[in-house]
């Protein structure tokens, strides 16, 4: 299922239609350019999955009091945003994918 | 990413700690204000102070704040007269310690107050983010 969304991501980007800000995000101390939506979701759903992992390693470290509550809250609530983050952007290729399904041919 | 915001929170949650180590040695204070020493040659209990430095980050090149260290008030102790008191000099007075229960809880104020303006600087750094996520939905 993601292998096709991607598969349409990358026919949205080649129809040329990608918003420029969506094709540079977390790409942008590579030029830019040359790197896919595809690659940007991989690379924000990674970050998203460390920071998740990160905040729940954390929050177990404070169930038994060794983290202190500004850690686990930080962690937490840096995870939470990233989280969010991943969930706009993929509605985002949900949305070119629909936009593809619907063009004519 | 969200690099940016995360250093935000980081260098806020920096000035929590620290606020939070300063409300530690208050709280020392507070608990200790009475405590005199167990004999006459000892010393009584003496007001701690905590340091903050400026640190950089070599990571993300923010300036974060630390704790430099906890110091011990220099000024002198009081003086009690309490004949019976087991630490009592041949004159009848007891060393008391250098805390002034007022200033500590001034302090404490103005760590509370501190502590609530990073806070607040994580809450408005927050909204910022979340309110230009919106404009990708």
């Amino acid at each position: 299922m993601f292998t096709d969304v991607l598969n349409a991501v990358s026919a949205y980007r080649k129809a040329g239609t990608l918003p420029q800000e969506l094709q540079s995000i977390g790409g942008a101390e590579k030029g830019g350019e040359g790197k896919s939506f595809g690659a940007v979701l991989q690379q924000v759903a990674d970050d998203t999955v460390d920071q998740l992992k990160k905040a729940e390693d954390l929050s177990k470290q404070g169930v038994v009091g060794k983290a202190s509550p500004v850690e686990i809250a930080t962690a937490v609530a840096g995870a939470e945003t990233s989280l969010q983050m991943l969930s706009v952007l993929r509605d985002k290729v949900i949305q070119a994918y629909q936009e593809v399904s619907r063009m004519n041919v | 990413m969200a690099n940016e915001f995360n250093n935000l929170m980081e260098i806020s949650a920096s000035g929590l700690t620290a606020q939070t180590r300063r409300m530690r040695a208050i709280a020392e204070n507070m608990a200790n204000a009475n405590t005199t020493p167990a004999s006459p040659t000892e010393k009584p209990y003496q007001r701690q102070i905590v340091t903050f430095k400026s640190v950089i980050d070599k990571v993300d090149g923010s300036n974060k704040v630390a704790v430099n260290g906890v110091v011990k008030d220099k000024t002198s102790f009081g003086k009690k007269f309490d004949p019976g008191n087991p630490a009592a000099d041949k004159l009848g007075y007891v060393q008391t310690p250098n805390v002034n229960t007022l200033v500590e809880m001034m302090d404490m104020r103005e760590s509370q107050r501190s502590y609530d303006a990073n806070l607040t600087v994580i809450d408005a750094s927050r909204t910022m983010l979340m309110r230009t996520m919106d404009l990708l939905k």
